[in-house]
């Protein structure tokens, strides 16, 4: 059941890159389908009141190295799981049937899903990793050959470099698990049980910190991710940021936290995460005030947003940690509908500059009926889904330093203002310009109906998830190792 | 020494030992029939035959190797000069494998470019033949017997364009320095041969003890052949001839060179080193420290730089050689196994890689620049597919066989308390990225508007063996278990005898 999971996208992928244009389209909308209904099966018989991983799967792989073939999914990552496949399916929908060599775009596509539905089921180190370092390749590729702007290969160079350094890193933390616990293996339930010496958990714990951070990414380390999103075409966004950060927060509570947990060495680290989670959200909220771009913009808000998860994750507390999952659904799930709006924006008045945008809604109602949905619910509105992530985070984080917390508001009182002003200023400000504005003579017409259903399983989701937490919170006690609040 | 002389040799004995060494036999009988033939037959006929000759002989070496390797293999043979052990049947195998692949692609090169084909077929076997030698030596005499066998006939094939200037360049250049380089190692094989008395490795195994550790003669020694080795398998900061030399040479002999001259160099340093002076562990260990360290970092740094991609191959393998010597630091069982299976993976990605570039050659030259492989994906697809297999595979990535060499490498390397080497080793790797990737944009950046310098001339063969190759190191990254086996029961001849 768990490896049709990632099989299922990989084979589809492979298959769907030598097909001919239209028939590819079909062909990976069908996978993708067939995957979500696959995760969602998984999702309904999920037993939230099991202890350990369900589903498990496993097969020695290198016996000499202890190395298995070991699948499970536990309360963490199940709902990461349908999220994966929920945004691949849109990515793949949101692919028009006219884009340029579609059909290795829409088979690269399902790889990268396949890669990371891979690394939120692997329970073995060195097949996580293998998942990991796999994901990249797809998603160099589409970032480098369908990108857009000016240096699609600068950007997609950097993001490629950026995460290797980290992820290098963590292969060596890979391997110093394997030598120094003693017991030798790379299963991380049993990992989880004999961890090595503090003094060698410091040194592992930053190995793997530094992949984790890249990939989320926490400042300083996210200077690869305006120019990866800037260039990004947008149904490949949809899955880079919907859900390839989220594996870098999946990585730190299913293999840094559990595997290291009590790393101490020269100085107290407890606080060296949570600091720079905090100067993210201010730093990411900051930048995103002072763009124009509007991609610009809900990338640098989105770095803000990943600081809470971060926070979140550090507080080491149930709070903290159950809100952070809940701010990497909510964040996969406002992220991909903001840019999907970005885009369409463009595609009607063909700009992303917010100076020029003004009086859109008028012509498009519905259309800024949906961006004041997803705007609310990215500002953090008590009622819609970020809301609830939000204040568990800054919950978990008041247990562990109030100052923390309060420094984390800094993000949410920053949020209406870039969200709303962005918001206020495209849609309603009157067009008070000379007749030849710049917007004038655009196609201006409202959303598509295809359009509208694209978005509209997100939109739902908003406020399932804000009025209904629970569905995801309640499977969280099912883990399949201890996370790091159960021995805290 | 004078023992030799009252030792009866009994028939029975004499096809016990050539059975040990039938591998090495095979081989040697398809060169001299080769030989032969290339005389005898119509001009014609020659190439064409010969290849088949060589093919049939490397393909009945690898059958032979493969027989003996499932039902048994003995130790050694020939009084201990020469051995059919696990250790040597390992590298046979691979040796008859480059050496069919080799074959194969020196076959279509030498008609694209209008050289004579017969010579360089038997000069490849006689290099294998050295190198079988080397893998199988029980003593430091084989050691440069082989050495020399695969030396001699390396420095002629690299020539073998004789017309053209960069190929006589890299001959002389080849025939200088690597002469130098044996010099160096008979020099250390002298001082070593005095310290202890004995030639044979198991011997010195015994005699050399880590009490011998403050012998000049054996530290000179060690120190001599340290520097002939690191000449050998292209580590810095001996590596300055391998661009040079990998450049000028005809494309099927670089790709043939940059792999099994490596493997060939490894399998003499695990079997000196880490076999006959495993004692002395700690002095050599300095030695190759320092040399891997810098191999990783000038190879990885150097390769940025260079505009062919012959050059650029030739660095890479300086910094692959740096990463392998990590694991022979590590040593036993493990760090042994570690890099056969690196050596093993590596033949696959490499050869692969420069198999990809010698079909862009045409009767003007080789295209190994850069921009010679631009829109390789879209002229011709399986190419440029497997052209990034092969460099991912080189980068590192899973599920490809070079992930996971580097994953046994590092692994024995932090077990051994290496753990400085393997970091460094993961941070000039992502140097490396940077020009593998590079290959990568110009693999898959849209066709140029200018006509290509190289269009396609008729390539069947080396296609097949690129094919060939991309598979084994696609499928060999998930059945690494397998192989790791396979090197672990290669590692345990090393181990035995201490």
């Amino acid at each position: 059941m768990l490896s049709a999971i990632w099989i299922l996208p990989a084979l589809g992928g492979l298959i769907v890159c030598f097909l001919p244009r239209g028939a590819a389209r079909v062909g990976a909308i069908l996978v993708a389908l067939a995957e979500l209904a696959l995760t969602l099966v998984v999702a309904a018989t999920f037993d939230a009141s099991h202890h350990g991983y369900q589903y498990a799967e496993q097969a020695s792989w290198i016996a000499q190295f202890n190395v298995s073939y070991h699948l499970g999914v536990d309360g963490l990552s199940v709902w990461l799981l349908v999220l994966n496949a929920l945004i691949g399916a849109l990515a793949v929908l949101a692919t028009p049937a006219a884009w340029p060599r579609a059909s290795a775009f829409l088979g690269l596509m399902l790889l990268m899903e396949s890669g990371m539905a891979g690394v939120f089921l692997s329970v073995d180190l060195l097949l996580f990793y293998v998942f990991w370092e796999a994901m990249l390749i797809p998603a160099y590729f589409l970032l480098w050959l369908w990108g857009e702007g000016e240096r699609p290969n600068y950007a997609a160079l950097k993001f490629v470099l950026f995460t290797l350094v980290g992820s290098l890193l963590m292969l060596v933390g890979v391997l110093g698990e394997y030598v120094f616990s003693s017991a030798h293996t790379f299963d991380l339930p049993a990992l989880a049980a004999q961890p090595p010496s503090p003094a060698i958990q410091f040194g592992l714990f930053a190995l793997f910190a530094a992949a984790f951070a890249v990939k989320i990414p926490v400042w300083p380390l996210h200077s690869w991710l305006p120019d990866a999103y800037m260039s990004a075409p947008t149904p490949f966004l949809l899955l880079l940021a919907g859900v390839m950060g989220k594996t870098g927060a999946y990585g730190m509570l299913r293999v840094l936290l559990p595997l290291n947990p009590h790393p101490v060495n020269w100085w107290d680290w407890n606080w060296v995460l949570p600091v720079l989670a905090v100067i993210g959200i201010a730093w990411g909220a900051l930048l995103a005030l002072a763009q124009r771009d509007l991609k610009a913009l809900v990338a640098y808000s989105s770095i803000s947003h990943m600081g809470f998860i971060v926070l979140g994750i550090f507080a080491l507390n149930a709070q903290g940690q159950e809100g952070a999952l809940v701010q990497m659904l909510n964040h996969g799930i406002i992220v991909p509908a903001l840019f999907l709006i970005v885009a369409w924006i463009y595609a009607r008045t063909g700009s992303r500059d917010r100076s020029v945008l003004t009086g859109l809604a008028p012509a498009m109602p519905v259309l800024a009926g949906v961006f004041l949905v997803v705007t609310m619910a990215a500002l953090g509105l008590p009622g819609l889904n970020s809301f609830v992530g939000e204040f568990m985070t800054l919950l978990g984080a008041w247990q562990l330093s109030p100052w923390l917390a309060v420094a984390g508001c800094i993000g949410l009182i920053l949020a209406p203002i870039y969200m709303l002003r962005l918001f206020q200023g495209a849609m309603y400000t009157e067009v008070a310009g000379p007749p030849d504005h710049p917007a004038e003579g655009v196609v201006r017409k409202d959303m598509a109906r295809g359009e509208l259903a694209l978005i509209a399983p997100l939109l739902a989701l908003m406020f399932v998830l804000g009025l209904y937490p629970y569905l995801v919170v309640h499977a969280l006690p099912a883990l399949g190792q201890g996370m790091q609040v159960l021995h805290w | 020494m004078i023992a030799a002389a009252q030792v009866t040799y009994t028939a029975a004995q004499a096809w016990s030992d050539l059975a040990q060494i039938g591998p090495i036999v095979a081989v040697t009988v398809a060169l001299l029939v080769a030989v032969v033939v290339d005389l005898l037959l119509p001009r014609g006929l020659r190439g064409p035959v010969v290849t088949v000759i060589a093919i049939v002989g490397l393909v009945s070496a690898l059958a032979i190797a493969a027989y003996r390797l499932v039902n048994g293999y003995g130790g050694p043979a020939y009084f201990r000069f020469v051995s059919g052990d696990a250790f040597a049947l390992f590298f046979e195998m691979l040796f008859a494998l480059i050496g069919v692949l080799a074959v194969i692609v020196s076959s279509s090169y030498v008609r694209r470019r209008g050289l004579y084909e017969a010579e360089l077929q038997v000069l490849t076997l006689a290099a294998i033949v050295g190198m079988m030698s080397l893998a199988a030596a029980g003593s430091l005499v084989t050691v440069f017997l082989g050495l020399e066998l695969l030396s001699i006939a390396l420095y002629v094939s690299c020539g073998y364009n004789r017309i053209e200037l960069p190929s006589q360049e890299s001959a002389a250049k080849y025939l200088i320095i690597g002469g130098f380089a044996s010099a160096f190692v008979l020099y250390g094989m002298a001082l070593i041969y005095g310290a202890t008395g004995t030639t044979v490795l198991s011997d010195i195994a015994t005699r050399v003890t880590s009490d011998s550790a403050g012998n000049p003669l054996l530290l000179l020694g060690v120190l001599l052949m340290g520097v002939g080795f690191a000449f050998k398998v292209s580590a810095a900061p001996f590596h300055m001839w391998t661009p040079d030399v990998y450049q000028g040479a005809p494309l099927p002999v670089t790709a043939f060179m940059s792999v099994a001259t490596k493997a060939a160099a490894f399998a003499m340093i695990l079997r000196v080193f880490n076999y006959g002076l495993g004692h002395l562990g700690p002095e050599w260990q300095v030695l190759l420290a320092f040399t891997a360290a810098a191999s990783m970092v000038v190879g990885n740094l150097m390769a940025i730089v260079q505009a062919s991609l012959k050059r650029m191959l030739a660095y890479s393998g300086v910094a692959h050689a740096g990463y392998i010597l990590v694991g022979v630091l590590a040593g036993g069982r493990a760090g042994v196994a570690a890099v056969l299976f690196y050596l093993f993976g590596y033949v696959f990605m490499n050869f692969g890689a420069f198999a990809v570039v010698s079909t862009l050659s045409g009767p003007a030259g080789d295209g190994d620049l850069y921009e010679d492989l631009n829109g390789l994906a879209y002229r011709n697809p399986t190419l440029g597919v497997l052209m990034s297999v092969f460099m991912l595979s080189l980068a590192g990535f899973p599920p490809m066989v070079g992930f996971f060499g580097k994953v046994f490498l590092f692994t024995a390397g932090i077990s051994a308390g290496w753990t400085w080497l393997v970091v460094l080793a993961v941070l000039t790797s992502v140097v490396s990225v940077y020009y593998y990737f590079r290959v990568l944009f110009h693999v898959w950046s849209p066709l140029p508007e200018a006509p290509v310098r190289f269009a396609f001339g008729p390539v069947r063969g080396p296609v097949t063996v690129v094919l060939l190759a991309g598979v084994f190191a696609v499928a060999l990254g998930p059945l690494s278990g397998f192989l790791l086996q396979v090197g672990l029961n290669g590692a345990a001849p090393l181990l035995s005898g201490r």
